[in-house]
């Protein structure tokens, strides 16, 4: 049997070469995710398996001056159904009879939106208590899963709603100290990354990495919620009684510019607060800083303060009153068109004499009448804390419809458009000893450790002089104390102040509706507090110092007694 | 030679590894193994019911964060002054008029108590005064 010689052939070495080729591939291909490209597979291998999510920070606290809580973040839960879960019948009645029970809802309306939605998980209730929501999430209710939620409380109920201000559905400011504040208040979200499942869902025990969220800090306002409640209390009972449709009343320590009150009516009501009524809508605008007025005769403060700061008239200069004064060719009259013969600047105060106001201005020039407007910060905002703040309107010569005689008419608060906080802040550096201070609300952050940061006093400007600032306390302490009755003198405290009555502006001409008010400070010598009140639109028609006067008073007596300030008027022992 | 003839001297040996025999070595080795596998799991176990612990402790420290900001509203709550204008209402209190202010030598009324942080800063003293 021979044996046949196998041929060698060369065939052996395709398999080789295809073998060897695929390797290099495989090699390459290895080199190229492993080595080269590592950091990038590594990255898309870390996203597979790892899932990231936010945790909202705790939105801080507001507070008043003494600590006494406005604002605060309690928590809540927000219940979901897994709508597969109620697909049976049994399930869901008894599960939604359980959740109505304890929430409040119908359990027919919560099977008919579960069942309805189409979605994987239904919002069935919002803001829940927490410990309601804990009790039916303890209950293993079924298909009902609870996520975490807070809710805006307001222990002192509306108490300066004005100040403090809403927010909206997502934790997020919408007026107030809440919008201004927003940022600070909100705290830094945390971030947890944890290891998931294919369905993405946490997996039990495995890899987390947590960044806790850093709570907002708590704000200290400026606001004291005593003399806030004084203010709301005699706002309230003024509207009432002088039939006004609107009114604010602004109380401010005038040596630093920290507001101490501010009260506004009509004002918004937390809870029953409906954005879908534009009447409610309104009120979310801060009147005090957003809506513009005509002063009337407070501003007579300021044109004194010019004209004597630039050492053109004393308190006792005096002039001829005619009961008319002839700005090119227009004639200017008194308020009630009287007549007051010679006066001293003083008496033009104390009387309120527009033609007085209107010797003053002209003596100062215009330009120089409107150097001293803008020092006192008219026409632009005062940069308190709080939004919508208006800027205010001042005529000036270089505008289109400017008339030389809206000067003489700005000199008694006519033909110029204040914000009640920027008359406060003006007022305030008239007897302040001449400091532009910027109002503010806020007194102090307190971080989450327990860091306070106190917010420093802002002087921006010096309108006038000490000097001049001592002359028009003692000036509007003759007002309030003239030597006959007025209405606007405490019982016992110095005082100064001054009223204005402005009828409404309407087009070019003016309404017969007016806007009065009463600025004010005491004690004269070493003010502790400064007062505007202004009633808008009332209907008796009283003047400021009828109507706004005596609400001066009686705030005065009662808010520096409760700031232990010493009575500085002797009282007489009653027998 | 002749050292060589003498035998060799006794080495000491620390450490004698027992007779076991061939049987009893495969069941060391295998209870070895099962140890060595057992461990993990041991440890994953012990390392589960306390992860588990401290998840119930972390509830809990929540739950009494929680009762302790409703606490805080509540009492924020019950001291707010229209509740305690209206309290002193209800049991006949009226507001006082006509006050008289009264200078005394005696110290003031000890300060709230109310966290540090949240009190204003220390103004000058004032003389004592009662309505």
């Amino acid at each position: 049997m021979a044996h046949q010689q196998a041929r060698r052939t060369g065939r052996v070495w395709l398999p080789a070469i295809a073998f060897t080729v695929f390797a290099v591939i495989v090699l390459a291909r290895l080199v190229q995710v492993q080595i080269l490209e590592h950091d990038r597979y590594a990255e898309e291998a870390r996203s597979e398996l790892y899932a990231s999510d936010t945790v909202f920070a705790r939105r801080g606290a507001i507070l008043d001056r003494n600590g006494f809580l406005l604002a605060m973040s309690t928590d809540t839960w927000d219940l979901y159904v897994a709508t597969r879960v109620w697909n049976d019948d049994a399930t869901a009645r008894s599960a939604s009879e359980a959740i109505a029970k304890a929430t409040g809802h119908d359990a027919t309306y919560l099977r008919t939106l579960v069942q309805e939605s189409g979605l994987v998980d239904v919002l069935v209730a919002r803001d829940v208590p927490y410990d309601t929501g804990k009790a039916l999430l303890d209950a293993d209710v079924a298909g009902l899963v609870g996520l975490p939620n807070t809710v805006r409380v307001h222990p002192a109920g509306d108490l300066a709603s004005s100040v403090v201000g809403i927010i909206g559905g997502e934790n997020t400011g919408l007026t107030g100290i809440e919008a201004w504040y927003d940022d600070e208040l909100l705290g830094t979200p945390g971030r947890v990354i944890f290891e998931r499942d294919t369905t993405g869902s946490p997996i039990p025990y495995g890899e987390t990495f947590t960044t806790e969220p850093v709570p907002g800090p708590d704000i200290i306002l400026t606001i004291d919620r005593r003399m806030q409640v004084a203010a709301e209390r005699a706002l309230r009972q003024a509207i009432k009684e002088h039939q006004a449709i609107s009114g604010s009343i602004v109380m401010m320590d005038p040596q630093t510019g920290e507001i101490l009150a501010l009260a506004t009516q009509p004002r918004l009501s937390f809870s029953t607060l409906d954005l879908s009524d534009p009447e409610q809508v309104r009120l979310l605008r801060n009147s005090v800083v957003s809506d513009l007025y005509e002063p009337g005769s407070v501003m007579k403060v300021v044109t004194a303060a010019a004209a004597i700061d630039a050492g053109l008239v004393t308190p006792e200069t005096t002039y001829e009153d005619t009961g008319i004064a002839f700005v090119y060719g227009v004639p200017i009259f008194n308020w009630n068109n009287g007549v007051y013969g010679e006066q001293t600047m003083e008496g033009v105060l104390q009387q309120s004499i527009n033609t007085g106001a209107v010797f003053m201005m002209e003596k100062l020039g215009v330009a120089k009448f409107h150097e001293y407007l803008d020092a006192f910060g008219f026409g632009k905002p005062t940069y308190i804390d709080l939004s919508g703040e208006a800027a205010g309107l001042v005529r000036r010569p270089t505008d289109a419809d400017w008339s030389p005689v809206d000067a003489a008419a700005q000199s008694f608060g006519q033909a110029i458009s204040v914000t009640p906080i920027q008359m406060v802040s003006a007022l305030a550096a008239a007897i302040n000893g001449g400091r532009l201070i910027e109002p503010r609300l806020v007194k102090a952050m307190i971080a989450h450790d327990g860091t306070r940061y106190d917010l420093p006093t802002n002087v921006v400007g010096q309108p006038i002089s000490a000097e001049t600032s001592a002359t028009m306390r003692q000036m509007l302490g003759s007002v309030v104390d003239p030597g006959w009755y007025h209405p606007g003198k405490p019982r016992y405290y110095t005082a100064g102040g001054k009223s204005g009555t402005a009828n409404v502006p309407i087009d070019a001409s003016y309404d017969d509706t007016q806007i009065v008010s009463f600025a004010g400070f005491a004690p004269v010598d070493n003010p502790r507090i400064l007062i505007l009140i202004k009633l808008d639109e009332n209907a008796d028609l009283a003047t400021g110092t009828m109507a706004a006067g005596p609400v001066f008073a009686a705030l005065v007596d009662e808010v520096l007694g409760y700031l232990g300030v010493q009575p500085d008027v002797e009282q007489v022992a009653a027998r | 030679m002749t050292a060589l003839d003498q035998p060799a001297p006794r080495t000491h040996r620390g450490l004698s590894l027992p007779k076991l025999g061939v049987s009893g070595w495969v069941v060391a080795g295998a209870l070895i193994v099962s140890a060595s596998a057992m461990a993990p799991v041991v440890q994953n176990s012990l390392m589960t019911t306390q992860g588990r612990n401290l998840e119930v402790l972390e509830g809990e420290q929540n739950a009494l964060r929680v009762e302790m900001r409703q606490l805080e509203a509540e009492i924020a709550r019950l001291i707010s002054v229209d509740r305690i204008a209206r309290r002193a209402s209800e049991i006949g209190l009226v507001p006082g008029a006509n006050a008289i202010f009264v200078t005394i030598g005696a110290a003031g009324p000890e300060p709230p108590k109310i966290p540090a942080e949240h009190l204003p800063e220390a103004s000058e003293p004032v003389s004592g005064l009662a309505p």
